[in-house]
């Protein structure tokens, strides 16, 4: 990409002052005048030259390793500067305007004459979120400080930083209870994985998944016939009121929330279980079930986006969420709403044959007032399954995920 | 307390080691103390260059006011932070301080009388006399005005420079108007070419250090990552830029295009411009002389009244008159000379030629010029235009006689003409020449001429070195009459090889003495002064002549004489013949050239002695083979050190710290782990004393004593390579550069050694 440049005098009375010496070695020649405009005159000229010269061959380019990495991952960010004159870039001052946390690169280097360097920057990512590695700038000059010269490029690149995924977490995820001969609405090509007989195809049946060979044995079209999971599509659905939040950063509700929906959702996937969210946040995300890689990224880019700016209360999630739900399907709450009004809702969910169970996070342990233990009893009670979830549950092992070393500075 | 501990106070301080601690703690500058330093240094170069320059007598001011101007401007610029209310403050003292000083009023102390008003209306009333005098077109001697105005220049010069630098903003324009005002001060007064080039080398070293501060205080501030070796390395470029720069300023020292210069000189306005400075300005002192001039061809209307020898003429193949000779007396045939001459010098100094006082005399057009009788001469007429610039000077060969109109002569005090001014360019002369046989020469005698002229022209300074006399004797040995010694001295000289290109001679020495003995080449001007002062060691009377040689007429009988004829020569006085012209300088045509007339003196015939060996006694061969061989030994030394350095493995350079450690008798060994020899250097290191004023200069200059770190460094250094995959390090990331590690390694053996001392 090319770069606006800018070259900067900082001192444009200085070329006057040359003429002046200039004209009086010319005009009333001594050799004061000659050592003045010699020595004086020729660092002015000289550093207009390097820095002339430099601005016509420095190029600069910037790499990222990786257009989205996990918090508690390594961003790392790569410089290339390659220097074609004979005059070293005695320094050089790169600025990166970055809205990651904690990253914003600014660091000065060296580069000698018709020489390549390479610089790695990186930061410990520690908020998920969608950033912007916005534009960056070079800054370099003569060693006098007579002129500067200074490179801006305009180039944006977009980062997603995704909750990080825990190995383990203190939540069982609800199994479904919905078998085969269901019809369903949306059937993905997920669905189709297992295959386990033929039957006769139906009308509704779609073209790609008529058995070809059995059509033609039995001279009538046939399809396959696919078993689905066990455990069946199971949706994640987080509150994300904003009046319910407590807590900050790592510690809070919302950041927790979102680290178990992240690993349940990728544990639920390495079980070859569909997965889907709901999150009812400053954007509704909203993601259906799906398995596989493509589906693992596509939630923990929800999830990385999800923010509880909103005032959604529980109830209209739930009311809302019971026209997208499907039955057989399971379902786990995330909230911190201590108040039963959604309890009848949940209830509702149980009643359309979806498997619901609740993680409940403890406001008393998260700085909160409300004992959340009688809603807990409550929810057990309706038969469903219920995890009361405390503050050290979640992040003292996200606490544990250290940034792998990773050598940065200059590159040998 | 110890060296390395800099911010742990400790009890039982003495004074010096607390105000030392303190001042390192709390003043810290922002621009640092090196850049505090040069901008001292460099104000105080300006005050010396100013003051050198003795323009009026209270010019002594000057440098004490410059230390007041930067001393306020450094408050200024730390305490207040309105820059209108501080340029207040500037400008107002600016005025105030140099008009005290000026009306002197300044309280002299208890016992002395306070200022008086007396002082101030004096002042006042030199000022208004100046104005007018002015306002009346008159020339006016009182410097008062020109004496205020320089000091409030000065002050406010250096008030921008002190602010620009303190406040760290750009002082590169104050430095360059300070460079202005320091070429001002060389090219008008007698400032020394060496404060000129300290004055750039400090303005560059001051301009590096601030722009590194800068560069330090703004990536401090904005949280920008930078390495400590990017201020070596600036400061390593800079250094060379400088010293190349040096060098090819001292090449071209005296470069210059004199016809550019002579055009601006021409220049009404300029001539203008300078009669309107000479008026008003008539009594400030400028030791200017024109280079040009010095060397007794230049084109100003004014005639030096010293003649120093030094730089090389540069002289131009433009015309600068024409000539046409007449003989008015056929019957002889003259032996024409040589020159054009137009000036004699009789006073030798030792670094040139003077004259004494002259006796100004107006001749009208046609009158007879006096001139002493003489044998053997006969007059010739010569029609001279003058076309090169408006000088008065008037040219002839021989002694002038007569001029179709009106001059003005000058005679010194035995009454010899020295020099004929006239103001047409164009004039007709009447001169005697002389037709003085060899036969005729011979027999003068010395003995025949005026004591007072014989003195006059056998003046020699007292400090003539000794041996330029005893060379004279040696020249002339053998040979018995004063034109036999004459020719001597003038073929001995002419041995020596011409040359324009060559180094002036050094402050204090006998230009002679120097010519004949160490610089053996040179240009006309060496030859002719070393002529007559070897003719007077001997007792015959000489002087120097200065114009410009003769050429053979064109078919029109017309002579075109340029720039570049301009010359010297010997002139040697017989009793009853006058002043003959002698031709000394090599490759020039001697008076015998081409005049079968005139034939070489049978004495000469053995030809003159050998030139004398260049000065190269033992003691200064030996100093200089010792010099030498400490200078070669001392870059071999060094370049293997680096070579070595450059190989230096990081285990080696730990070996070799463990090596040093146990000369230094530390407690290290090859079974530790260098994180423990790391300690025991740390321990031992901290345990160090120095004197506070030692200690307080370390502290300044951290990037010298940090040994603590470059231990630090290296045993990390050594245990990453060691220890990890890292199997090499590349030169970036070397401990420490090579200069610094030998400055630091020198200082740890001088810390060595005084703890030894200390404990005998």
């Amino acid at each position: 990409m090319k770069p606006q440049v800018e070259f900067k005098a900082n001192s444009k009375r200085s070329f006057v002052l040359i003429l002046f010496f200039l004209g009086a070695a010319l005009l009333i020649p001594d050799p004061a005048w000659n050592i003045m405009l010699i020595m004086l005159g020729g660092v002015v000229i000289l550093s207009f030259v390097w820095v002339r010269v430099l601005e016509r061959s420095i190029q600069a380019q910037r790499y990222l390793r990786a257009n989205w990495v996990a918090v508690g991952d390594v961003l790392v960010e790569q410089f290339e500067i390659e220097n074609r004159s004979f005059f070293p870039a005695l320094w050089i001052q790169i600025a990166v305007e970055s809205n990651v946390v904690g990253y914003r690169p600014a660091f000065v280097v060296n580069v000698g004459g018709r020489t390549k360097e390479r610089w790695r920057q990186a930061s410990v990512c520690t908020k998920r979120g969608r950033y912007e590695m916005g534009a960056w700038t070079l800054r370099l000059g003569d060693p006098f400080g007579l002129f500067e010269c200074l490179f801006h490029y305009d180039e944006f690149k977009e980062i997603i930083i995704h909750p990080p995924i825990l190995p383990t977490v203190p939540v069982q995820l609800p199994s479904g209870n919905r078998d085969g001969r269901f019809r369903r609405k949306q059937i993905s090509w997920q669905n189709r994985i297992n295959a386990s007989s033929v039957r006769d195809y139906d009308p509704n049946d779609p073209m790609n998944i008529i058995h070809w060979r059995s059509s033609a044995k039995t001279g009538s079209l046939h399809v396959r016939h696919f078993d689905p999971e066990a455990g069946g599509d199971v949706w994640l659905l987080l509150d994300l009121d904003q009046s319910m939040q407590l807590g900050q950063d790592r510690l809070s509700i919302e950041e927790q929330a979102v680290l178990l929906a992240a690993s349940l959702a990728v544990k639920a996937l390495q079980e070859r279980r569909g997965v889907g969210l709901a999150a009812y946040g400053r954007m509704p995300q909203l993601v259906f079930p799906g398995r596989g890689e493509s589906q693992r990224w596509r939630l923990l880019e929800a999830l990385a986006m999800v923010s509880a700016e909103q005032t959604v209360s529980l109830k209209t999630v739930l009311a809302d969420f019971q026209t997208v739900v499907q039955q057989g399907t399971a379902v786990l709450l995330v909230t911190a709403n201590p108040s039963p009004d959604w309890l009848p809702l949940l209830n509702q969910l149980s009643r359309l044959g979806v498997t619901t169970s609740v993680a409940l996070f403890d406001r008393l342990a998260f700085g909160g007032r409300e004992n959340m233990s009688p809603l807990y009893n409550q929810i057990q009670q309706m038969g469903l399954e219920c995890t009361l979830l405390q503050p050290g549950d979640i992040v003292q092992q996200t606490l544990e995920i250290s940034p792998f070393t990773l050598e940065l500075g200059r590159v040998v | 307390m110890s060296l390395f501990e800099r911010r742990i106070p400790v009890r039982g301080q003495s004074w010096q080691e607390r105000l030392t601690t303190w001042v390192s703690r709390n003043s810290q500058p922002q621009e640092g103390w090196w850049a505090i330093l040069l901008s001292l240094l460099i104000v105080r170069v300006v005050g010396v260059a100013v003051r050198s320059a003795e323009w009026v007598p209270e010019i002594t001011a000057v440098p004490r006011l410059a230390v007041w101007s930067l001393a306020l401007s450094f408050l200024v610029a730390k305490r207040v932070s309105s820059t209108r209310r501080a340029w207040v403050y500037m400008i107002s003292f600016g005025v105030l301080l140099p008009f005290l000083t000026m009306a002197n009023l300044w309280p002299t102390g208890f016992l002395n009388a306070p200022p008086s008003r007396i002082n101030l209306l004096t002042f006042l009333f030199r000022m208004r006399s100046w104005g007018q005098a002015l306002f009346r077109g008159e020339a006016t001697s009182e410097t008062a005005v020109f004496t205020l105005g320089l000091l409030i220049g000065c002050w406010l010069l250096i008030a921008a420079f002190g602010w620009m630098t303190f406040r760290m903003h750009h002082p590169q324009a104050v430095l360059l108007w300070l460079a202005v005002g320091m070429g001002a001060n060389a090219y008008f007064g007698a400032v020394r070419i060496y404060l000129l080039i300290i004055f750039a080398l400090l303005s560059l070293a001051l301009l590096v250090t601030l722009r590194q501060s800068i560069l330090e205080h703004q990536w401090r501030k904005n949280g920008v990552e930078y390495p400590r070796q990017i201020g070596e390395r600036i400061y390593q470029y800079s250094l060379g830029i400088g010293v190349l720069l040096l060098v090819l300023a001292l090449f071209l020292l005296n470069a210059r295009s004199l016809a550019v210069a002579v055009a601006f000189s021409e220049w009404p306005p300029v001539q203008q411009a300078e009669s309107w400075l000479e008026q008003a300005f008539g009594g400030v002192n400028s030791d200017r002389v024109d280079e040009v001039v010095t060397v007794g061809q230049g084109f100003a209307s004014v005639l030096p009244r010293s003649y120093l020898l030094g730089n090389a003429p540069e002289l131009y193949e433009n015309v600068v008159m024409t000539a046409r000779v007449e003989r008015l007396d056929d019957a002889a045939e003259p032996r024409l000379p040589l020159h054009w001459r137009s000036t004699s010098y009789d006073i030798y100094t030792g670094a040139g030629w003077a004259r004494g006082d002259e006796t100004e005399r107006a001749i009208p057009a046609g009158v007879q010029i006096a001139q002493p009788s003489l044998q053997s001469t006969v007059p010739i007429s010569q029609s001279i235009s003058w076309v090169h610039d408006n000088r008065t000077l008037r040219y002839s060969l021989g002694a002038p006689l007569s001029y179709e109109d009106d001059v003005t002569t000058y005679r010194n005090n035995s009454d010899e003409l020295m020099w004929v001014g006239g103001e047409l360019p164009k004039y007709t002369a009447v001169s005697q020449v002389s037709t003085a046989t060899v036969e005729q020469l011979r027999v003068a005698s010395v003995a025949e001429i005026n004591p007072g002229l014989l003195k006059r022209y056998t003046q020699l300074p007292s400090d003539l070195p000794s041996r330029v006399t005893e060379l004279a004797e040696e020249i002339v040995a053998g040979y018995d009459t004063p034109y036999a010694q004459a020719k001597a001295i003038e073929q001995f000289v002419r041995q020596y090889p011409y040359s324009l290109d060559v180094a002036p001679p050094p402050e204090g020495r006998d230009v002679v003495d120097f010519f004949l003995f160490d610089l053996q080449s040179g240009y006309c001007d060496y030859y002719a002064t070393s002529m007559v002062v070897l003719a007077r060691s001997v007792g015959l009377p000489a002087r120097m002549g200065t114009g410009f040689v003769t050429h053979t007429p064109d078919e029109n009988g017309v002579q075109t004489i340029f720039q570049i004829d301009g010359h010297s020569w010997a002139e040697v006085y017989f009793a009853g013949y006058g002043w003959i012209e002698f031709e000394p300088t090599s490759g020039f045509l001697s008076p015998d050239d081409g005049f079968t007339a005139v034939a070489t003196p049978d004495e000469a015939e053995s030809g003159p002695i050998a030139l004398p060996e260049q000065d190269r006694s033992l003691f200064v061969l030996l100093r200089n083979a010792g010099l030498s061989l400490l200078g070669l030994f001392g870059i071999g030394r060094f370049g293997l050190a680096w070579l070595r350095f450059r190989r230096l493995s990081i285990g080696a350079e730990y070996g070799q710290l463990l090596n040093l450690g146990t000369r230094l008798g530390l407690a290290v060994s090859e079974t530790q782990t260098p994180f423990e020899m790391e300690t025991v250097w740390i321990r031992w290191l901290n345990a160090q004393r120095m004197h506070p004023v030692v200690q307080f200069w370390i502290r300044l200059n951290g990037w010298l004593i940090d040994f603590r770190e470059y231990v630090q460094r290296l045993v990390r250094g050594y245990v990453a390579v060691s220890y990890s995959a890292e199997k090499s390090l590349s030169d970036g990331k070397r401990p420490l550069p090579f200069w610094k590690l030998v400055a630091i390694r020198t200082l740890v053996l001088a810390l060595s050694k005084t703890q030894t001392m200390t404990k005998n």
